[in-house]
C-alpha cells in the first residue's frame, strides 16, 4: 500500500521536531514532555535513534547482509542476537508511538500509524546516512534492511491478538482528584516551606519516579541491601548536576535528603521518619504502590498556588523525577560512564537488577494469590502498557544486550551512541556542559 | 434478600476537539462496533466539552448528583488547573470527579473508556463472585443488553491480552467468566398494576410547543388531570449552534398536588421511545437525563400509584 506523501512528510516533520524515537522492546519514551524541553540535550539525536530503531527491527539482519571481511561484527551480533519481536513486544512500542505522536497525528494516520512511523524513520535515517561519506556506503544495506523491518511491522499489524493487548485492565480509576478542600494539601504547603522542604520534595520525587515507572516503592526508612545500588546511583546522578538548567536547581537538596534516609545508610546507623512526614501529606507524597499513578503536574502545582515557594519546589521535584525516568527508560543513554569515566554518573546494570527484582517479586506475589491457572508464561512475561518498567525490560537493560547491540549498529556507520567530549564534564540529566560539577 | 444498587453510567468530558476526534474516529474503529467505547460514544457518555462552559456543566451535573465524571484535558496546564481549583465545593462533594491530561496518558484514557464503569471495577476487584448488586440506570437502563455486550467483549479481550493483569486486578474473577446478566440487572418493573395507571395524552399541547430539542419546553397537566403537574424538556447547552445536545426530561408536581403525587412512578412514552422517570420524591421531581432530544409531538404521561 502506498502512503500519502504529504501525510508522510508531516510525520517526518513531527519526528524530527520531537527529539525522541520509541525503541521496539523498550519504550524509549515514557514522558515525552521531558524530551521536548529545550534545556535537555538529546544524545544521540533523532537520526541516530531512527537508525538504531530500524536496525533493531530487522533483528540483526544488517550484520548478515553486510560484507564484513573479518567476520568480527557478525560474530558479535551472532552472540548477542536479539530475539525476534512479536506483537506482545511491539505493544509497548506502539504505545510509546501513540503517546508521543498520537495526539497530533492519530486521527490522520489512524490504523496505519506504525507504517507511517517506519517510513518516516527510514527517511530521517537515510538523510543522515547521506550526509556523511563513510555512512553513505552503508545506504544500500540499510535499504535492504528496511524491507525486513516493513515486513515485521506488517506482521504486527495483522496479528490477531494485537487489539486485545491495548485494553489493559486496571481496577483503579484513571485520573487525579481535584485537590480542593483537602487539608492534606495545606499541610503540604507548610512542609514544602519550612525546614522539612527537601525531605518533602524527596518524598514527592520518589513517588513520581516510582508511579511513572509502575514499580512499588518500599519505605525509605528501612534499610534493604538489595536496593542500595539503585538508590545510590540515583543519588549520585542528582548530585552530579550543574546549575545551568532550571531542572537541576533543586537536585542537590533532594540528593541530600535521599542521603539522610535509612535506606541509603548501613543498617541501624540512621533513623529516618520520612514515611511519618508523608502520612500527613497528600497521597502523592507517600510511598507508591504498584497501582499508583503519577499526579498531574500542573494540578498538583495549582493546589500550592498561594505559596509560590512551595509550588516551585514541588514542580522541580516533579520535573527531576520525570527526567530520571527518561534516563532509566532510554536504552541509548545507559552505560555512558563505563565508556568514558569522565562522563556523568548514570544507571548501571546493577541499578536495573533491583527494578527487575521488584517487578518479579510483584508477579510472584500475585501469581501465588491467583491460583494455579496463571502460574505460566503468561504471568511471567506479560507486557504492561501502563507499567513501563517491566521485569523483562529491566532484565534486558541489566544484561546490557540492548545497549551493546545499538552501539554495534552505530559503530558500523562510524557513529557513537554518545558524544561526550573529552575534558568537558556534563550534567548527568540535561547533558549541558558544566565548568564544574559538584560530586 | 440482597439490596441492589443503582448504577448510573460514568461520564467523560473531553475538553479537546483533536482528542475527541481521535477517540470518536480512530479508537472507536479500533475497539470495534460492539465495544463499550463505541456504545458510550453512541450514548453520548463520552462528550466533547467546551472549556469555557466546563464549570457550568460540572455544576449542573453536581446538582443532578450524576456520579463518576472524568474530565480529559489537552493539556492539563496552568489555565485548566486554575479553572478546576475554582470549582464550587459542591462539585467535588457531589461528583466523583477525576481529571487527567490526554497527552500524558492517552492509551490509559481510551482503555478506561472501553472498560466497565468505576463502581463496577471497584466491585469486581473487591467483592467475591456471586454477590452481584447493580441495577441499571440512565443510559444503561435504556440499553442494558448493549452495555452488557460491551462488558462481555471487554472481558474477553483483557483475559486474552492481559491474563496476568486481569488476575491481579480481579483475583476473585479468574476462575469463571463474569455473569454480566446477574451483575447488571435490568431495571425493576414499577410497583402497582398497569391497570391502576392514569394515562394523560399531551399530543396537542406538545405539537403546539414546536420543540426543536434545543430550547426548554414546558407542558402543563391537561384539564382532565385531578392533579397539577408539568413535564419539561431541559436541554443542556449545545457545544455549537444547531447541534443536538443531551437534556433532562423532568416531571414536576405542582405544590398543591405534592401529597397525592409523592411516591408515584412516572412513565413517559412518545414516538421514539419510552422512559421511566422514576419516583416523584420529596423535591416534587421525577426526571431522567437523556443523551439527545426526543420528539415531543405525541407524548403520553403514565402515572403509577405506589403499592
Amino acid at each position: 500500500m502506498n502512503l500519502n506523501p504529504s501525510l508522510l512528510a508531516k510525520v517526518v516533520e513531527v519526528l524530527r521536531s520531537s527529539g525522541a524515537v520509541p525503541m521496539p522492546g523498550g519504550h524509549g519514551v515514557v514522558v515525552p514532555g521531558v524530551r521536548l524541553r529545550d534545556d535537555i540535550v538529546q544524545e544521540p539525536g533523532v537520526a541516530e535513534r531512527c537508525f538504531v530503531c530500524l536496525c533493531l527491527l530487522a533483528n540483526g539482519d544488517l550484520a548478515e547482509l553486510d560484507s564484513d571481511p573479518t567476520g568480527e561484527t557478525a560474530r558479535q551480533f551472532g552472540e548477542r542476537r536479539l530475539e525476534r519481536r512479536t506483537a506482545r513486544h511491539w505493544a509497548p512500542f506502539a504505545k510509546a508511538w501513540f503517546d508521543l505522536y498520537g495526539p497530533a497525528l492519530a486521527p490522520e494516520v489512524g490504523r496505519l500509524r506504525l507504517r507511517y512511523l517506519l517510513d518516516a524513520m527510514a527517511e530521517v535515517a537515510q538523510d543522515w546516512l547521506s550526509a556523511d561519506e563513510e555512512r553513505r556506503d552503508r545506504k544500500a544495506v540499510f535499504t535492504e534492511w528496511c524491507k525486513v523491518a516493513r515486513r515485521r511491522v506488517a506482521d504486527f499489524e495483522t496479528g490477531g491478538n494485537a487489539p486485545g493487548i491495548v485494553w489493559e485492565p486496571r481496577a483503579d480509576p484513571v485520573g487525579m482528584r481535584v485537590p480542593v478542600g483537602n487539608p492534606s494539601w495545606g499541610r503540604a504547603v507548610v512542609a514544602l516551606s519550612d525546614d522539612r522542604a527537601t525531605q518533602a520534595q524527596a518524598m514527592y520525587f520518589l513517588h513520581v519516579l516510582h508511579s511513572t515507572l509502575g514499580v512499588a516503592q518500599h519505605s525509605p526508612d528501612k534499610h534493604m541491601a538489595a536496593r542500595r545500588e539503585f538508590y545510590g546511583r540515583l543519588r549520585a546522578i542528582l548530585q552530579a548536576v550543574g546549575t545551568e538548567c532550571s531542572l537541576c536547581q533543586h537536585a542537590q537538596g533532594i540528593a541530600n535528603a535521599l542521603g539522610a534516609m535509612a535506606m541509603l545508610n548501613p543498617p541501624g546507623e540512621v533513623q529516618s521518619a520520612n514515611t511519618d512526614l508523608a502520612s500527613d501529606l497528600p497521597e502523592c507524597f507517600q510511598p507508591a504502590s504498584p497501582d499508583s499513578r503519577p499526579p498531574e503536574r500542573d494540578l498538583a502545582a495549582a493546589a500550592l498556588e498561594a505559596a509560590p515557594l512551595a509550588r516551585d519546589r514541588l514542580l522541580a521535584a516533579h520535573d527531576l523525577a520525570e527526567a530520571v525516568v527518561d534516563l532509566l527508560m532510554d536504552p541509548l543513554r545507559k552505560d555512558m560512564q563505563r565508556r568514558d569515566a569522565r562522563g556523568p554518573p548514570c544507571f548501571t546494570p546493577g541499578s536495573y537488577s533491583y527494578l527487575a527484582h521488584q517487578a518479579k517479586d510483584e508477579r510472584r506475589r500475585f501469581a501465588a494469590a491467583s491460583g494455579p491457572q496463571l502460574r505460566s508464561d503468561a504471568v511471567d512475561d506479560a507486557p504492561s502498557l501502563t507499567r513501563p518498567m517491566s521485569r523483562r525490560f529491566a532484565e534486558w537493560m541489566e544484561e546490557g544486550g540492548f545497549f551493546l547491540q545499538a552501539e554495534g549498529y552505530l559503530s558500523l556507520v562510524g557513529a557513537a551512541p554518545s558524544a561526550v567530549r573529552p575534558g568537558l564534564m556534563r550534567c548527568a540529566l540535561c547533558h549541558a556542559q558544566q565548568p564544574t560539577i559538584g560530586r | 434478600m440482597q439490596t441492589k444498587t443503582a448504577l448510573c453510567p460514568d461520564l467523560w468530558l473531553v475538553c479537546s476537539a483533536a482528542a475527541f476526534q481521535s477517540i470518536a474516529d480512530f479508537w472507536r474503529e479500533e475497539a470495534g462496533p460492539t465495544s463499550l467505547l463505541a456504545w458510550r460514544l453512541a450514548k453520548r457518555l463520552i462528550q466533547l466539552a467546551a472549556l469555557p462552559d466546563l464549570a457550568a456543566t460540572l455544576v449542573m451535573l453536581a446538582e443532578r448528583a450524576e456520579g463518576c465524571v472524568t474530565v480529559v484535558f489537552e493539556p492539563l496546564d496552568e489555565q485548566a488547573a486554575r479553572l478546576l481549583m475554582t470549582l464550587p465545593q459542591t462539585c467535588l462533594t457531589a461528583l466523583d470527579l477525576r481529571v487527567l491530561d490526554w497527552r500524558r496518558a492517552p492509551l490509559e484514557v481510551v482503555s478506561s473508556m472501553n472498560g466497565p464503569d468505576r463502581r463496577v471495577l471497584e466491585h469486581l476487584s473487591s467483592t467475591p463472585a456471586g454477590q452481584e448488586i447493580f441495577e441499571a440506570r440512565g443510559a444503561i437502563q435504556h440499553d442494558p443488553q448493549g452495555y452488557r455486550a460491551g462488558l462481555a467483549l471487554w472481558e474477553t479481550q483483557v483475559r486474552a491480552g492481559h491474563p496476568y493483569a486481569f488476575a491481579q486486578s480481579f483475583p476473585a474473577r479468574v476462575d469463571a467468566p463474569i455473569d454480566w446478566e446477574r451483575l447488571v440487572a435490568d431495571p425493576p418493573l414499577p410497583r402497582g398494576s398497569a391497570n391502576d395507571d392514569q394515562v394523560y395524552h399531551l399530543g396537542n399541547l406538545a405539537a403546539a410547543s414546536g420543540s426543536d430539542g434545543l430550547h426548554p419546553v414546558r407542558l402543563d397537566s391537561p384539564p382532565n388531570s385531578p392533579e397539577q403537574w408539568s413535564l419539561s424538556w431541559l436541554p443542556v447547552r449545545p457545544r455549537r449552534q444547531g447541534e443536538t445536545a443531551p437534556g433532562y426530561l423532568r416531571f414536576m408536581a405542582d405544590p398543591r398536588s405534592t401529597d397525592s403525587l409523592l411516591g408515584c412512578t412516572v412513565l413517559i412514552s412518545c414516538r421514539n421511545g419510552s422512559w421511566d422517570l422514576g419516583v416523584v420524591g420529596p423535591d416534587r421531581v421525577a426526571d431522567l437525563r437523556l443523551p439527545e432530544p426526543i420528539d415531543l409531538s405525541d407524548v403520553n404521561v403514565r402515572i403509577r400509584r405506589p403499592g
